[in-house]
């Protein structure tokens, strides 16, 4: 157990250091930019006193490591800032968007393990026949696709031409939850059932690696039918690959989420980001790109851990 | 017991196993000898209704107190056989135990599969008997292991006892020693006669190993080229054969008798690949003794369990 | 063997539009008419033409340039530099290699879009802030892959036999790792390169890609969405085209590993 828990430690510590790395990488990114916020605020024909007014106002105006650990110091207490062009507070904000962009990757990654694992499994239990060989140019094929169209595709069809879904705009679940539902299930499926695609192709290798394990064979000779065997021995031994995948999959899909964000027109992060980005509010773009990037690393972690707890022969410190 | 009669297996049109006929009474031990390439895992694995994909099989399994052939039996008639009344032990230990799964868990399901044991808790106390059976040591820690903390011959234990669950009346096992040290083949050896004595059940136990074959079975059968080529007890056989492949298998173990040139003995050329074996008797291009008669097949001289199928066996010319 | 075919033939389509296009097109792509907005097919306009009356076969063709254009650029730079640094994590000093493996995962917590963005505000959206933002983001592909294979290749017995008869490790890299790790390198080039082609789509979908009036796939996407009940053609056509790039790259990439698997002992490519 001491094992495990230093294992854990370690990978812990790796993970602060990456996200202190990275956040140094996010600041000085955009240290570096050519351009002054505060002239950007307050427009051409702004006197220079009241340039450096704000400048001194929005905290520019002090040396860079102060500018950096205070940033970083406002993080821990919550404090992210204000905004260059509103002057609002960036923290509520940011947690109310970032609520919404977790229910959408979250409902798409559902979307995607309930029809990838089946439609894996089957590809590969059929990888000689008809049915294996369809499902899996299928999901080469899904895979080819841009969220962002299957997005405009489903609204097309779902919305406009059958009316049942909303083309767009987001209701939070306590408001109203049945058309919070109904805003979620088009953005959530776009980006999921593209991700599907993806993670069928890594279930049905998974599945086939298995079907040659002579695990499965032992477990037939117990008496145990195909099917059974499959599923009682093989998608445990399974989950580690495709967990892998989900894990690396996380981050393309956070950042898929900014795309379907715009088709769908949903107050979440990555339209938080592309509209400060397109009013150069350059402070919120930092906060948000490193809240991003903090998630992806929180994802990568928290797959590094579920190994050790699925694959008993990881338990071992390395 | 078990009664196999004219069993062919075939990948498509390529003959691997042809015309294999005998029968093992309820607790008799039958010996399958043969090189690689014989046919006799695969003759195994037929019995046992477990073939590759592409390899199918004709001919007639009967299993007594059972209705269906077992060849060519529908899958559910077969999964109620495997690990109750017919059990099958395989070659590589290491391989075949699910590396996510207790020990314990993994005996107890053999249990459970057949509902021998009430629920979960009894189908435990049963597997920590078997473990016990196998002469395990301290099998309640062992039980709570994964099989990645087993040594080899300790998971072969484990597979015997998962194989003895339900008192099967046949055990078939193939090549259960030859991925272990020496010094543990003997004690696994002892285990299977003891499992197989205490039942009264038939096993058929497959190898390559001279030696094991004589401190195991009553009975051997010799295989080569995908046919029965000798059979009878197995002094008789090993100490006096008169097929000449026996003869030449014989010859090669014995590491202090030496020919004319004063070399080991050695059987000219190579074991010929799946389905090209020469027509007529299987052995004759490798034979000292062919001629034209053995462009012909040889009939089988003898009785059925007791016999040769050669034209000039060893020791008499005819 | 099928995949490479049908990966081949899909490419080659999509290179062969973009060569003709330097030297052809049935119009200028970027000409605007007012009159001729919104036409479904015809003699003079084999695909019609979108809301602005440009024509779309023509549009099509120069996408295809800008879209191979982005592709080769940010794989070959994501190749170029990747792979040395792989190889050098994995022959070099430990110290170098776990900095390599920390530098990756910094990186890798920066996805392609998010660099773009990033690269966007900064400098300005374009094509070259797009190619190398996804650069820079495909970089750790290949380091990763470049390293884990050449620790294979490192420890095989050939190698230890070089190496107790006395050559450098540059040497070694050279002689024996990089030959044996080229084929899984553009292998990996090609898995890359459908990505990249979705994320310029994505990018220019977004507005931070291409910018107008340059032709690119994503944005006639973006232009045309309100169209889709109407015309659903200005979407299909930009649709298949990205499909059948990101297909025939990814359906290259896979035939081309299927073939290399005999000939590689012992080998684990990225997806």
């Amino acid at each position: 157990m001491g094992k495990v828990l230093m294992a854990l430690l370690r990978k812990a510590a790796v993970f602060l250091l990456t996200l202190a790395v990275a956040s140094l990488v996010v600041f000085a990114f955009m240290a570096v930019l050519p351009g002054d916020p505060a002239q950007v605020a307050l427009g051409v024909n702004a006197t220079p006193e009241l340039l450096a007014q704000t400048r001194h106002a929005f905290g520019i105006d002090r040396p860079l490591p102060v500018q950096y650990l205070d940033w970083i110091g406002g993080l821990f207490t919550g404090d992210f800032g204000r905004s260059y062009v509103t002057g609002d507070a960036i923290g509520p904000q940011l947690v109310d968007r970032f609520e919404v962009t977790l229910w959408l990757v979250g409902a798409a990654t559902v979307v995607a393990v309930l029809v990838a694992v089946p439609l894996g499994t089957l590809a590969a239990a059929k990888h000689r026949k008809a049915s294996g060989t369809v499902v899996s140019g299928l999901s080469q094929l899904g895979a080819a696709i841009p969220a962002f169209l299957a997005g405009i595709v489903l609204v097309e069809i779902f919305a406009v031409s059958l009316r049942i879904l909303p083309s767009g705009g987001w209701t939070p679940p306590d408001a109203d939850p049945v058309a919070f539902l109904k805003g979620l299930a088009l953005p959530a499926l776009s980006l999921g059932l593209v991700q599907a695609a993806v993670l069928t192709r890594y279930v049905r290798s998974a599945v086939l690696d298995i079907l040659r394990e002579d695990y499965l064979r032992t477990a037939r000779a117990k008496g145990l039918k195909p099917t059974q065997a499959l599923i009682r021995h093989g998608l445990r031994n399974a989950a580690v690959p495709v967990v892998t995948v989900l894990g690396l999959q996380l981050a393309t899909l956070l950042i898929g989420a900014v795309v379907v964000e715009r088709v769908f027109v949903i107050p979440g992060l990555g339209s938080m980001l592309l509209d400060a980005v397109g009013s150069r509010d350059l402070i919120v773009v930092q906060d948000v790109v490193l809240v991003l990037v903090a998630a992806v690393l929180v994802v990568n972690l928290l797959v590094d851990v579920l190994y050790t707890v699925i694959d008993p022969r990881l338990r071992r410190a390395r | 017991m078990l009664k196999v009669d004219g069993l062919r297996v075939a990948a498509g049109e390529l003959p691997l196993v042809s015309d294999v006929s005998f029968t093992v009474g309820g607790g008799e031990r039958v010996g399958l000898i043969g090189e690689s390439g014989s046919g006799k895992s695969l003759t195994a694995s037929a019995v046992f209704g477990l073939l590759p994909d592409d390899v199918t099989a004709a001919g007639s399994v009967r299993l007594d107190g059972v209705r269906e052939d077992l060849v060519g039996a529908p899958e559910s008639v077969l999964s109620r056989l495997r690990g109750s009344r017919l059990a099958m032990v395989f070659q590589e230990p290491m391989t075949a135990l699910n590396p996510s799964m207790r020990v314990i868990d993994q005996v107890a399901e053999a249990r459970l599969v057949h509902r021998a044991a009430a629920d979960r808790a009894a189908a435990r106390r049963d597997a920590l008997g078997l473990l016990e059976q196998v002469r395990l040591r301290d099998v309640a820690e062992l039980g709570k292991a994964y099989p990645h903390q087993l040594s080899g011959g300790q998971r072969q234990r484990v597979l015997l006892a998962i194989a003895l669950a339900n008192d099967p009346d046949v055990l078939i096992c193939d090549e259960p020693t030859t991925a272990l040290d020496v010094t543990v083949q003997a004690q696994l050896l002892d285990l299977i006669v003891n499992g197989v004595k205490e039942r009264d059940a038939a096993l058929l136990f497959i190898t390559h190993d001279l030696a094991v074959v004589a401190t195991v079975c009553e009975r051997v059968l010799v295989m080569y080229g995908g046919r029965i080529v000798e059979s009878g007890p197995v002094d008789e056989v090993l100490d006096a054969p008169k097929h000449r492949y026996t003869k030449g298998l014989l010859d090669a173990s014995d590491l202090e008798a030496v020919d004319e040139r004063g070399r080991l003995h050695a059987i000219p050329g190579a074991v010929p690949a799946a389905g090209q074996f020469p027509s007529g008797c299987v052995f004759r291009a490798r034979c000292p003794r062919a001629d034209d008669q053995c462009g012909e097949q040889p009939p089988w001289f003898g009785e059925p369990a007791h016999g040769h199928a050669c034209w000039h066996p060893v020791g008499g010319e005819e | 063997m099928r995949n490479l075919v049908i990966g081949a033939v899909l490419v080659g389509l999509i290179v062969l539009a973009a060569l003709v296009s330097f030297l052809w097109t049935p119009f200028d792509p970027t000409q605007v008419d007012a009159a001729l907005r919104l036409q479904g097919p015809s003699g003079a306009h084999w695909l019609g033409t979108d809301r602005f009356g440009r024509d779309l076969v023509s549009q099509l063709m120069v996408g295809a340039r800008t879209t191979l254009y982005v592709g080769v650029v940010a794989v070959g730079v994501a190749a170029v530099v990747g792979t040395p640094l792989g190889v050098f994590a994995a022959a070099g000093p430990r110290w170098l290699g776990e900095i390599v493996l920390r530098a990756n995962d910094i990186v890798l917590a920066f996805p392609a879009l998010l660099l773009a963005i990033m690269f966007g505000a900064a400098f300005g959206a374009s094509t070259l802030t797009a190619m190398i933002a996804i650069g820079v983001a495909t970089v750790p592909s290949f380091a990763r892959l470049a390293r884990a294979t050449a620790l294979q290749v490192l420890s095989t017995e050939y190698v230890l036999a070089a190496r107790s008869a006395g050559r450098t490790g540059l040497a070694i890299s050279v002689r024996h790792v990089l030959p044996n790790i080229a084929g899984l390198i553009i292998v990996q080039c090609s898995v890359s390169f459908g990505i990249a082609v979705l994320a310029e789509a994505a990018l220019s979908y977004l507005g931070l890609g291409t910018q107008p009036p340059t032709p690119s796939w994503g944005r006639m996407l973006q232009e045309s969405q309100e169209l889709l009940a109407v015309q659903p053609r200005l979407l299909i056509v930009p649709g298949v085209a990205i499909a059948v790039a990101v297909l025939g790259f990814t359906l290259l990439g896979d035939g081309l590993r299927d073939r290399l698997d005999p000939r590689l002992e012992g080998r684990r490519a990225q997806g």
